[in-house]
């Protein structure tokens, strides 16, 4: 599993793909600080309160996550659907599994080099976003950490998605259902949220649903809770306003956390399962 | 290219290369039995009482936990509780016990290096292999034919775990084919031979190296030395997508003569090749069975296998048609003579000789004894025919084969394949 986990990573490493998004993630961060830099100097300027910039400048963190996030999922999908559906289709992964190499060490090495190149630049680019917003608007997240973690995981929930769809579906097909899964289940947990705001709990239960059939939702709420000022969680009231997707008013619940991480297990467990009894 | 006298050579020692009363040091002869098959007694009683008691002494000697276990087995051995043909797993290291272990593998190395019995695999309604039986001795290269279809890689997949028989058994190396640990012996050239485009040659075979279990150390030298013996050493540093398709194939090829299997699986292992590679895969593959690795050769390029192989068998609707040496298979002589003033009618005049067919003006007598010539020659002038050209000899490959795969399908200008059947 670890050869061929290092395998993976350094085949990422080679591919020109992950720089590309590295150098693109790194200038969007740039330009994220400069506009922010630009926006807390002007309000300054004009006497804003303290208060009103933390607010501000932690929904565009929460925006910059979403797009992040958003960048995360693609590179899950982008680098988990073909991991095995390619190898498969040129002969690579023939030419490995007639050596001593079980078929679920292959399967886990693919996914774990992967997990590992996405967390990486997740904490990585997540991190210094915060990190260089913070400093030059005085902004720091309770917990940075935190939702950080949260993004990752929802990457990684997607990348074992796209793995075990890539154990059966051809690369484009797989990374295409993972992606519109996605989007589903963040538009089921928007939904989800009207339907809290309105009492309607035929949809809270569509959006309950979901987060247990793919928990990305789940883990999105606690990026939001994450980095939100604990006073803007206090402070907003209006049932409308706690609806939105970019407002958390609690951390995801512990149970939703586990369930992601068993969810993860369960879905690995059953691309094992399937690539096993794939006549090769 | 070989002839068939040195084919003949070689395959006399692979299969007889120790007398039949020989005995190796474990006191079993050259077929590897101990006389008494799987049940032990008389002098097969003594030849173990000695060995083990030789263990005995090394065990004492070390007095090591992993000899005591060894130990055990051996008076498990004795005492009739174990097979000797199942070998033995053992744990633990030191200098004596790697001796010992030099020992214990030969416990099987007279085992078949395959061997299938009636194996079958369906994929949905198409029946792939239908009662496949076959045995691939070891240190031999052995030819597997067929036409397109008739089961050849589904074979080589079931062997290597890579698929699974619908029915029917099977042995590798005397594990049970698809047993991860054999796979170690085993080197495999994959039909569609493909390797990760972004590593170097070097890279891709240290990658298998890792795989198959081999220590870090030794791994760049094999690799080297498997890139020297294909033809690579000078492109080792280069990256696998840049090599064209015949480069790739001698990859594939040097990936599976890595760290001297006991077995090497070829599946059509010149496809991609010039005629000059196709000539050193010849040869690279002779110099794998003189070093002892039995080669399981998948191809239907008949030239190919009649100059490089000591056995063959030909596959056809997933079973196997006919097998053996190639004087076996192809021991049928003929004679063809081209003739005119003859008819159908006037054949049977001429059965006694073999089995006559007439195409056009060519008669066709299979099998036929050489020393017959001249009788055939003077029968056929007494029946008024005019004789314009005699030729006598073996059949070829190409020929059985066709005689074999052809049964049913349409005639295609040979009308003589059918009356051979």
């Amino acid at each position: 599993m670890i050869t061929i986990a290092k395998l993976t990573i350094g085949e990422a490493a080679r591919r020109r793909v992950l720089w590309v998004l590295v150098i693109l993630a790194a200038v969007a961060i740039a330009l994220t600080t400069w506009g922010v830099a630009s926006l807390v100097g002007t309000a300054r300027d004009e006497g804003i309160g303290e208060l009103q910039i933390k607010f501000v400048v932690s929904q565009i963190l929460i925006f910059i996550a979403f797009m992040f996030g958003f960048v995360l999922v693609m590179t899950a999908a982008f680098f988990g659907s073909p991991a095995i559906a390619s190898d498969l289709e040129t002969g690579v992964a023939q030419a490995m599994l007639a050596r001593p190499l079980r078929r679920s060490s292959y399967l886990l090495g693919r996914w774990l080099g992967l997990a590992i190149v996405i967390v990486v630049y997740a904490v990585a680019m997540g991190l210094l976003a915060i990190g260089v917003v913070g400093l030059v608007s005085g902004y720091l997240p309770p917990d940075p950490i935190l939702p950080v973690v949260y993004l990752a995981g929802q990457a990684l929930v997607l990348l074992s998605l796209t793995v075990l769809l890539s154990t059966r579906l051809p690369p484009i097909a797989g990374g295409a259902i993972a992606v519109v899964a996605y989007g589903l289940a963040w538009t089921a947990g928007v939904i989800g949220k009207i339907g809290l705001a309105l009492g309607a709990t035929s949809l809270t239960t569509v959006a309950d649903a979901s987060r247990y059939l793919l928990p990305t939702d789940a883990l999105w709420q606690g990026v939001v809770f994450g980095l939100e000022p604990s006073f803007v969680i206090n402070a907003i009231e209006d049932e409308f306003a706690r609806s939105s997707p970019f407002f958390a008013a609690s951390p995801p619940p512990a149970q939703l956390v586990v369930w992601s991480v068993i969810w993860i297990v369960l879905v690995l467990a059953l691309a094992i399962v399937q690539l096993r009894r794939r006549e090769l | 290219m070989t002839s068939s006298a040195s084919r003949h050579v070689r395959h006399s020692r692979s299969t007889s290369g120790r007398g039949a009363g020989e005995r190796d040091g474990i006191g079993r002869d050259a077929t590897g039995n101990t006389g008494g098959g799987r049940h032990r007694s008389g002098s097969d009683g003594e030849s173990l009482a000695v060995w083990t008691s030789q263990l005995e002494d090394d065990a004492a000697r070390l007095a090591a936990d992993g000899f005591r276990q060894l130990l055990d087995v051996h008076r498990g051995l004795a005492a009739g509780q174990l097979d000797l043909d199942h070998g033995v797993r053992l744990r633990g290291r030191s200098a004596s016990l790697s001796v010992t272990m030099i020992r214990m593998p030969r416990l099987s190395l007279d085992l078949p290096a395959i061997e299938v019995i009636d194996l079958r695999k369906r994929y949905g309604q198409v029946e792939a292999l239908a009662g496949l039986t076959m045995s691939v001795g070891r240190g031999e290269v052995f030819g597997f034919l067929g036409a397109n279809g008739a089961g050849k890689t589904t074979t080589v997949k079931l062997l290597l775990g890579l698929a699974r028989p619908t029915a029917g058994t099977g042995s590798v190396l005397g594990a049970p084919m698809g047993d991860l640990a054999t796979r170690r012996k085993v080197g495999y050239l994959p039909e569609l031979f493909r390797y990760q485009p972004w590593l170097k040659a070097r890279e891709v075979l240290t990658l298998h190296a890792e795989l198959m279990g081999m220590p870090r150390g030794r791994r760049r030298a094999a690799a080297a030395e498997a890139l020297e013996i294909v033809g690579l050493h000078d492109r080792a540093g280069d990256l696998v997508g840049g090599f064209s398709k015949g480069m790739q194939q001698r990859l594939g090829l040097g990936a599976a003569l890595l760290g001297d299997p006991a077995l090497v699986v070829l599946d059509e292992p010149t496809s991609a090749l010039d005629p000059v590679g196709r000539v050193d895969v010849r040869a690279i593959v002779r110099a794998a069975a003189d070093r002892g690795a039995a080669v399981f050769l998948n191809s239907h390029l008949l030239s190919e296998v009649e100059q490089v192989c000591d056995r063959i068998a030909i596959i056809d609707h997933g079973r196997v048609v006919a097998s053996g040496n190639l004087d076996d298979v192809l021991g049928l002589e003929e004679t063809q003579v081209r003739v005119a003033g003859l008819s159908p009618s006037d054949l049977p005049a001429i059965e006694r000789f073999g089995v006559p067919t007439l195409a056009g003006d060519l008669l066709a007598v299979r099998p036929m004894n050489p020393a017959s010539v001249p009788e055939l020659v003077s029968t056929l002038v007494a029946m008024g025919a005019k004789i314009h050209e005699v030729r006598s000899g073996r059949m070829s490959l190409e020929q059985r084969f066709l005689d074999l795969v052809a049964r049913d399908r349409p005639p295609a200008g040979t009308p003589s394949a059918k009356r051979l059947r």
